[in-house]
């Protein structure tokens, strides 16, 4: 196009030149406005995938832990059960038989007590409800279990709840 | 591009969310969650053996240490106080800083990247140097804080409400330990602050402490025994008040049950108390009743009537109680915006501020969905969904279709909206006829029906012959739009009459596979030949007939049980005709897989075949 308008030089064709070159650069401009809009979407759609990608991962890793976990809503809920018939088992031996067998179905599903009562108060199992002055236990060690805590499949169901030694100040 | 957070940094609870797919999700703590849903109480405490612990763990520690135990500390923003723990000191920035630093470490757990960028909100009344300080607490926590948002700005956004239009809205956030009310105007996309009023010690908490109160002084009436100077009696009985109240949102009446909680010379004492909702708010009334003057004070600042006021919403645990509803609901004589959790809808909100600053929502990414269900009408008037409710646009899903009768060269496709199962129940959103279909035996044909809805909710249906690839469709531009009201209307409606609506399904079915027997059959007799003895056509024939009678009427029972006596006479005969020859067998074989086929439910993969006719245009029976 260029090389047959060189070569027709009258004042007419100028004009029709410069129309021409007006038409190159806005064709130009429109398509460096098409290309940048289509990187634009084109960054946008890999965004989109890599979303999808990860919003998929955290969906199956919640899933899984959902199924890891399923159990443990009704086996909370059962734990105030279990504290009566162990309250109960102090004082009637059918209790005690009921509370055993409770027990051994709830650890089946991998309910553990947590240990306290000894240990150094830990803020990750325990539950602080008060501090006692307590002779011959060191400080910050807990001195009395209230409240038996549980672990079910190692994730803490219920924090133990607990009294920790305070020695005074020598 | 990593991804910003958004952070509610609480005077009590702390919580943080994230843009997933567009959309606001709540990051959950990494210690689990707690009573009151996904935040977390905002503690602080360092430990004598030099430890930092945020959130539960310090609030469950906080009686052994509570020299070195910190909440409550965004009272202390932005001013000169400085806490001495253990001999060193500790700005409120450093403290806050302790809390955005779990917020962060739990963000990337989550999300499996890095997260250094985030939107943090604070109360429309703090001033420059609160925000700044808040500012300088993301800074110290490794977190670069890209805005600061208002509260009551960030929940308008969890709502939607920026894309309503210009308007009025008056955000009522009750805490646990403060009130603060703030009326905005949005206009042009801008929020506006015009006028904040509050009190700063007036919250859930006044609430647990009135609860606490009742009860034990029942207790102290029944045991003479008064449970204030049993710390460790008080500390059971203040969370099984907090259950208590939370409960008595939902339920009308709760029990308070705390066996052994005391013990006097007569032996152990337990506490068992019945909790009816009436009590509770009877108890909490003139709390509730405190949240009238700053309502009052805030409308009167802002130079608005109640009437000025467009939209209404409710932020923090305690307004999901009845009451506290209720008492907005009265006071403003207006229902309050519901659908967000009031815990959460602030963080919700920073985390959509923190996409539009990241970039994330654009006008082509806020994907819609579809609000009700979309499919054709089958033979027996049936509607067959092709794509669900609530499903992300744009979308695309097809299916492949036959005829219903022989030599059926045509099919029309009308292309049904709703949730009802039958075609005249559904709105008929337009249709068309695709011709051309060689003759063919009914159920051979395979006519694919394709529904394609872009991103601008148009929907494109087409139906093309596999055998020909002739194809037909048509373009619905705008799918009756409903309103939010209609479209609950219409799922309501569909709730309502839904075991109506399943007998008539289970009618037309049986009607349908009545139909495809009693053709079936038909071919079969004229198939087998010599096969079948003149006895078992006789059978058949009769079978067929009555079968044929009994479709002609409406006894769904009396079709179900000729259905069946047709089918065990089929079965008669081709048991006989599987035993003929073993060339034969094959091929009876090939017809019989498709007859039982044809006789199950509708499946649902987009490659199956589906047992739900075309509605018959102009065949020739």
């Amino acid at each position: 196009m260029a090389k047959e308008n060189s070569n027709q030089d009258t004042p007419g064709s100028e004009t029709a030149e410069k129309d021409l070159g007006n038409e190159v650069d806005d064709l130009k401009r429109q398509l460096l406005e098409a290309e940048s809009l289509a990187d634009e979407r084109l960054d946008q759609l890999k965004r989109c995938r890599a979303e999808l990608d990860n919003a998929l991962k955290i969906a199956a890793r919640e899933k899984e832990d959902h199924v890891r976990h399923a159990s443990e809503r009704i086996v909370s809920r059962i734990l105030c059960v279990l504290d009566s018939l162990e309250q109960a088992s102090k004082h009637d031996e059918g209790a005690k038989v009921l509370y055993q067998q409770l027990f051994d179905v709830l650890k089946g599903e991998g309910l553990v007590p947590i240990e306290a009562k000894g240990l150094k108060f830990d803020p990750y199992r325990h539950e602080a409800l008060m501090q006692v002055q307590a002779d011959g236990i060191e400080d910050g060690v807990v001195c009395d279990e209230i409240q038996r805590g549980y672990l079910l499949n190692s994730r803490v169901i219920r924090f133990s709840k607990v009294a920790v030694a305070k020695r005074d100040k020598c | 591009m990593a991804k910003i957070i958004g952070i509610d940094l609480g005077t009590s609870n702390s919580a943080a969310a994230v843009l997933i797919g567009g959309r606001p999700t709540i990051i959950p703590s990494a210690e689990g969650t707690s009573i009151g849903g996904k935040a977390f109480p905002s503690y602080v405490a360092y430990t004598k053996d030099g430890q930092v612990l945020v959130g539960e763990p310090a609030r469950r520690q906080a009686v052994t240490n509570p020299e070195g135990t910190i909440t409550g500390i965004k009272r202390k923003m932005g001013t000169d106080y400085k806490v001495r723990v253990y001999g060193k000191e500790y700005t409120p920035e450093e403290v806050s800083a302790q809390i955005l630093r779990k917020i962060k470490q739990d963000a990337e757990t989550y999300l499996g990247e890095k997260v250094d960028k985030a939107v943090i909100t604070v109360p429309a009344y703090f001033n420059d140097n609160q925000r700044q300080a808040t500012k300088d607490a993301g800074t110290i926590a490794g977190l670069n804080v890209e805005r600061i948002v208002n509260e009551p700005t960030a929940a308008a956004l969890a709502y939607g409400l920026d894309k309503v239009g210009d308007q009025m809205l008056l955000v009522f956030d009750l805490g646990g330990g403060t009130l603060d009310v703030t009326i905005m105007e949005l206009g042009e996309g801008v929020f506006e602050v015009r006028s904040t009023s509050g009190d700063t010690q007036l919250g859930g908490r006044d609430m647990d402490e009135r609860l606490m109160e009742y009860v034990l002084e029942k207790f102290r009436q029944e045991s003479g025994i008064d449970l204030r100077k049993d710390s460790m009696a008080m500390q059971r009985l203040r969370e099984a008040v907090e259950v208590a109240k939370i409960e008595l949102s939902s339920v009308p009446q709760t029990n308070i049950n705390l066996p052994y909680i005391t013990a006097d010379a007569s032996g152990p004492k337990h506490l068992s108390v019945t909790l009816p909702r009436s009590k509770l708010e009877e108890l909490v009334r003139d709390v509730v009743e405190r949240c009238r003057g700053p309502m009052v004070q805030a409308l009167k600042d802002s130079k608005l009537e109640k009437t000025g006021i467009d939209k209404i919403i409710l932020v923090g645990g305690p307004t999901r109680m009845p009451m506290v509803q209720d008492f907005v609901k009265s006071f403003m004589g207006k229902e309050p915006e519901r659908g967000v959790d009031p815990m959460e809808c602030v963080a919700m909100g920073a985390a959509i501020q923190a996409g539009v600053l990241g970039g994330e929502v654009k006008d082509l990414l806020l994907l819609d969905v579809t609000p009700l269900s979309l499919g054709i009408e089958t033979y027996g008037a049936v509607s067959t969904r092709l794509i669900e409710r609530n499903t992300t646009i744009p979308t695309r899903k097809s299916q492949v279709f036959t005829t219903a009768a022989d030599n059926q060269t045509s099919v029309e496709v009308n292309v049904l909206q709703g949730e009802r199962p039958m075609a005249k129940d559904n709105v008929s959103l337009g249709r068309f006829t695709l011709v051309g279909i060689p003759p063919a035996p009914r159920g051979i044909p395979q006519v694919e029906v394709t529904f394609d809805i872009d991103a601008n909710g148009i929907i494109h249906v087409s139906a093309k012959d596999l055998a020909t690839k002739k194809e037909q469709k048509i373009t619905i531009t705008a799918p009756h739009k409903l309103n939010k009201d209609e479209i609950d209307a219409k799922i309501k409606e569909a709730e309502r009459f839904s075991a109506e609506d399943a007998k008539r399904k289970e009618e037309i079915e049986a009607r349908n596979q009545a139909d495809t027997l009693v053709y079936t059959s038909e071919k079969m007799m004229k198939e087998a030949g010599d096969v079948a003895t003149a006895d078992q056509k006789d059978k058949i024939g009769k079978a067929i007939s009555e079968l044929k009678e009994a479709l002609s009427g409406t006894d769904t029972a009396q079709i179900k049980s000729r259905t069946e006596t047709l089918q065990n006479a089929i079965y008669e005969l081709s048991t006989a005709m599987y035993q003929k020859a073993s060339q034969q067998q094959q091929q009876q074989q090939s017809q019989q897989s498709q007859q039982q086929q044809s006789q199950q439910g509708p499946t649902s993969g987009p490659k199956d075949y589906v047992d739900a006719d075309y509605e018959v245009v102009n065949d020739k029976r």
